[in-house]
């Protein structure tokens, strides 16, 4: 149970949630630009046009102390403005993230699009940051992950074969003593659930995105016929 | 099954009398690689009764055993009745070898027996356990690890664990072998009183005369597989 728990820890950790963890509380791994508008009187209706174009995948606002830093630095550099100046003015910084897979020509014609749209009010865009290919999970990246996992997965067969006749034993005692049926197999269809289940988080870690899981889900099915058939009625072990 | 045995009953046209048994032998035998266990054994237990198996070591008590609860299968004969169907009876044993989990103790052993399906609530099956622990000098004890625990101790927990499982027919393989005379007694006075109030149905075998012989009940007496008398205790 614990090998089991650890395998599933280490699987949505590395895996899935750290995906969605990414998605939801991080940089999302998407090509971006920024655009800074100052004062601008119908933002929301500016946002709203932008997320309905095709390829903006969608849009953040970036938070007014990391703006103020950024400008205040620079316009210092250029030695323009002073911080006071920035007090005046109400500035809005966006971040428009772009959808996969969609050509560099498409990147250029939202710019376009983002700039006619705010008119006067743009201060500033900046170019199209690509997407950090290195981000995304893939095997090498995730190599640690696998080999913890692989190390656990057979001491879990292992801890699985010791305690299997114990298991026996256990299951023996509890159909004699309760009114309960085929306490064995039941068990062992618990173990093939976890080994399912753990296949499914594998498939996270990996990243697998291709994996059929109906082709997963019938070897299930056909594990469970297999153990139906083979499981021996419990019998006592010393 | 028990429709299944109903039909048989019919076709092969049982007496009523052996219809209403609990268990019922007919020309049973069995037969383990070159040594007849039983020999065309023809047994019928009734509900509420009280049987005493006896018989020198080998003679099959234990094969009849098995058979009773239906463990092993005859090679020939039939074995048939109501006990075997799971809606109405439960069959709870008392083995030869106990049977205990030895890397747990004593408590845990008798807690296997909880089933919430039976019990309507787990303090009430504590009382139980503890009312059990208290008639047969256990309660402190229960902290031991069966492996730990002595011969008498681990046969009182066994005989423990099948009364919990609250059954319908007992059936124990000399259970008291190991205890001295005193606690031997207690626990036929304890399996007594379940038989004569609860209606529990009672087969052990033991090799114990003297103590059978106060006891109301029936004595079969087995002989190299062959069932040589079954009638009451007190003509033995």
């Amino acid at each position: 149970m614990v090998m089991t728990i650890a395998m599933f820890a280490i699987a949505m950790f590395d895996g899935h949630f750290k995906k969605w963890a990414a998605s939801n509380f991080t940089t999302k791994n998407l090509s971006h630009f920024s655009i800074l508008l100052a004062d601008i009187p119908n933002l929301d209706s500016f946002q709203r046009q932008m997320v309905k174009l095709p390829g903006v995948d969608s849009i953040d606002v970036i938070d007014q102390q990391t703006l103020k830093l950024h400008i205040e630095k620079n316009l210092a550099e250029i030695g323009e403005l002073t911080p006071d100046t920035f007090l005046n003015t109400q500035y809005t910084g966006l971040k428009i993230y772009l959808s996969e897979g969609i050509s560099r020509k498409s990147y250029e014609l939202i710019k376009e699009y983002a700039a006619r749209l705010a008119g006067n009010y743009k201060v500033d865009m900046t170019s199209i940051v690509q997407a950090n290919t290195k981000n995304k999970a893939s095997f090498k990246d995730n190599h640690l992950a696998a080999l913890a996992m692989s190390v656990i997965f057979i001491c879990w067969i292992f801890s699985l074969l010791v305690i299997s006749p114990k298991l026996a034993q256990m299951s023996y005692v509890v159909e004699k003593y309760q009114r309960r049926n085929k306490v064995h197999f039941k068990s062992l269809l618990s173990i093939t659930v976890m080994l399912f289940l753990f296949c499914i988080s594998l498939a996270f870690v990996l990243d697998i995105r291709t994996i059929n899981y109906l082709l997963l889900l019938a070897f299930a099915v056909g594990l469970v016929c297999v153990l139906t058939i083979l499981t021996p009625k419990s019998r006592w072990r010393q | 099954m028990n429709g299944l045995n109903q039909n048989l009953f019919k076709n092969i046209g049982v007496a009523n009398q052996t219809s209403n048994s609990l268990i019922y032998l007919q020309n049973v035998w069995v037969r383990f690689d070159q040594i007849q266990a039983l020999q065309g054994i023809d047994l019928s237990v009734n509900p509420g009764e009280m049987i005493f198996v006896t018989g020198v070591s080998g003679a099959g008590k234990t094969t009849l055993l098995n058979i009773l609860a239906g463990d092993i299968q005859p090679d020939k004969g039939r074995v048939l009745g109501h006990a075997f169907n799971p809606s109405t009876h439960f069959i709870s044993r008392v083995f030869q070898d106990l049977r205990l989990l030895d890397l747990y103790s004593c408590r845990d052993n008798l807690e296997i027996a909880y089933d919430p399906k039976l019990h309507s609530s787990r303090s009430k099956f504590q009382n139980e356990l503890k009312e059990l622990c208290q008639i047969l000098d256990v309660t402190n004890f229960l902290s031991v690890k069966i492996k730990d625990a002595n011969g008498g101790l681990k046969q009182k927990i066994a005989i423990i664990r099948s009364l919990l499982s609250q059954p319908t027919i007992m059936i124990a393989d000399e259970p008291t072998c190991s205890m001295d005379k005193h606690s031997a007694r207690k626990i036929f006075d304890l399996v007594n009183f379940y038989n004569t109030k609860r209606k529990l149905t009672v087969i052990w075998a033991t090799h114990d005369r003297e103590l059978i012989n106060q006891f109301p009940g029936r004595i079969i007496h087995l002989d190299k597989g062959k069932l040589v008398y079954s009638g009451n205790a007190c003509f033995i």
